[in-house]
């Protein structure tokens, strides 16, 4: 394990929970930090200057056993979703995504699995913060192909998110959701090769919401370049960017979410200087890092999944 | 949850669609995807019209499928047999016929090498199973509601079915008789162990009988929208079920999402859950033991 130097930068306060990512990849058997995004200053503190890595064994898992891991880090304060990027059978490098869960605004984190003699996605893994009704009923229930955020994740191979649970006609637990006070979900697929390993979900209120925009990003159909998937946004308080992103084509290479096409690799962004991220309307939102995940399907980039927060 | 090993009847994509003069055939059922254990007891719950009889009747053989399969112990079902009993609402008995008359028809039909005493034998095991044991002379015309509904059992069981099919079987009776037959049904599936699925309205029912409940979204177009295990021991007490700490989670766990779904039919306009674009590539799903294993470990 090797960690590089972070970087450090406030985001707007109070409203996305997401404070940090990193990239961890494979050199020389084992797993060093490639880069990462920590936008809240006492992030690196927590997770860098303890003994030890705190997720170190769980990176080492999800790169070798090829599934993404959910971890509570309850005296941190924080939850980590550590997320392997496998690409030709082989894992390319592992995202790890850190969740403030400090002044307990409501958070699930949830990974989703077959299971044997059952055609349905069941629940493998979890950490819940105040949502005592979501965490008693999930280890019970089941998704089959095409239903609920995990069954569309798997019919269409692409990250699926909604903006308002529970007025949602997909959202198959919009009631409880509505009990709970969630309203923002994200959900993302872990492939290997062809088949569906695990599909993650993260699920949060609005007013502290995961991240503040989710997007999918697709290869055009004359290739070349990636375009927003029809419908796939959610932005919360980031109106520039959410215009600026319709229409926008971005070529292979180009920007953070282009490199991520094209190199394979997930991307990390943050704005340490008081630049832009590469993006229109980014800096008038007060968007100060982001993260551009590849879904690799067989040997293609299916799309390049963006959290900015 | 987990108490089950592999498949026994998958039910692999089954759509059911009606020719539309006016337009494209209607798809009252668009991909039921399940898989059911052997002797695994699952429920069907849905608002009314959204398609869960017509999955039974497929299963049953009296439907014809529109597209996808069925396998039952690994053979593929292609119309009706005695491998699959079914019970209806309705006991639907022969009038002119007594009880035992009624349980015999179908078992001179399985049962063809049997001896004379041998089938009366059989006939007075299970009507004497269903608590019918001091009725087999009666005629339908003579007996209660849930008796009649009692024969119907006892007939559909005498079969030996690989798979029993019950279509709302106790929704015609009282709620007392309702409660006597579903601990009768219980106790005859703790004694043969066959694998059943049933269609209901009823929460509570679905939740005290069943291993699993299939909540279906409303129709056209009806699919499962999601999965409830209940994990509940048997044989059950209806007692024991009733003071679980999850009973009344699970109930309202069902009752939200019927809710919900009423919400979607009163409220907004169902939207297109596929975006065009969508890549076509089926994913097969990994369900490996390394899977649960990997994370019973972390």
């Amino acid at each position: 394990m090797t960690m590089t130097e972070t970087n450090m930068t406030p985001t707007k306060p109070g409203t996305s929970l997401m404070i940090g990512a990193e990239v961890w990849s494979p050199v020389d058997g084992s797993m060093v930090r490639q880069a990462s995004t920590p936008s809240i200053g006492d992030l690196d503190q927590r997770i860098c200057h303890g003994a030890s890595h705190p997720v170190s064994d769980q990176i080492d898992t999800a790169g070798t056993s090829h599934l993404p891991q959910v971890i509570a880090l309850e005296g941190l304060k924080l939850t980590a979703l550590i997320w392997p990027i496998i690409d030709r059978g082989q894992t390319s490098s592992v995202v790890v995504l850190y969740l403030d869960t400090s002044d307990e605004a409501p958070l699930a984190t949830e990974l989703w699995t077959g299971r044997p003699g059952r055609s349905e996605l069941c629940l493998s893994s979890s950490s819940y913060i105040k949502l005592d009704r979501f965490a008693k009923l999930s280890p019970y229930i089941a998704f089959p192909n095409g239903s609920g955020l995990p069954g569309r994740v798997w019919q269409t191979n692409l990250p699926q998110m909604e903006g308002d649970l529970t007025n949602s006609p997909t959202f198959m637990r919009s009631t409880g959701a509505q009990t709970e006070g969630l309203d923002i979900g994200f959900a993302m697929p872990c492939i290997d090769g062809s088949s569906l390993a695990a599909v993650a979900l993260m699920l949060s209120g609005k007013t502290k919401s995961i991240a503040r925009v989710y997007e999918t990003w697709t290869p055009s159909q004359r290739g070349g370049s990636l375009r927003l998937s029809c419908n796939e946004g959610v932005y919360i308080e980031a109106p520039n960017t959410q215009k600026a992103s319709r229409g926008l084509d971005v070529p292979a290479g180009d920007t953070w979410i282009g490199r991520a096409w094209a190199t394979r690799q997930p991307e990390v962004v943050c704005d340490s200087s008081g630049n832009s991220l590469e993006r229109s309307g980014s800096q008038d939102d007060q968007l100060t890092s982001g993260i551009a995940i590849p879904i690799i399907v067989l040997d293609d980039v299916a799309a390049v999944a963006v959290l900015m927060w | 949850m987990g108490q089950f090993g592999n498949s026994f009847v998958e039910l692999d994509n089954l759509v059911k669609a009606y020719p539309n003069p006016r337009g494209d055939a209607i798809r009252v059922v668009d991909g039921f995807y399940s898989k059911i254990a052997e002797g695994e007891f699952v429920s069907v719950i849905g608002h009314s019209g959204c398609g869960k009889s017509t999955v039974l009747t497929m299963l049953a053989g009296l439907n014809e499928v529109t597209s996808g399969n069925i396998i039952l112990a690994g053979k593929e079902v292609v119309g009706a047999g005695p491998d699959r009993a079914v019970v209806f609402q309705s006991p639907c008995l022969l009038p002119w016929m007594t009880a035992f008359d009624n349980v015999m028809l179908g078992v001179k039909q399985c049962y063809p090498k049997a001896t004379r005493v041998e089938k009366r034998q059989i006939v007075e095991y299970y009507l004497a199973l269903v608590g019918l044991a001091d009725a087999m002379k009666k005629y339908p015309r003579e007996m209660s509601g849930g008796m009649q509904q009692r024969v119907g059992l006892a007939r559909a069981i005498a079969l030996k079915p690989k798979m029993l099919l019950l279509d709302e079987p106790f929704g015609r009776l009282d709620s007392l008789t309702r409660m006597d037959l579903q601990e009768t049904v219980l106790k005859l599936l703790d004694e043969h162990r066959i694998t059943t699925m049933m269609i209901t309205h009823d929460c509570d029912e679905a939740v005290f009988m069943s291993d699993r409940v299939i909540m279906m979204t409303n129709g056209p177009c009806a699919k499962v929208g999601q999965v409830l295990d209940i994990p509940f021991d048997r044989p059950r007490d209806r007692a024991e079920v009733l003071n679980h700490e999850l009973y009344y989670d699970f109930r309202g766990c069902l009752i939200d999402f019927l809710e919900g779904q009423d919400h979607r039919r009163h409220g907004k306009p169902e939207v297109e859950e596929v975006e065009e674009e969508a890549p076509t590539i089926a994913l097969t799903l990994q369900e490996s033991p390394q899977i649960a294993e990997a994370y019973a470990v972390g």
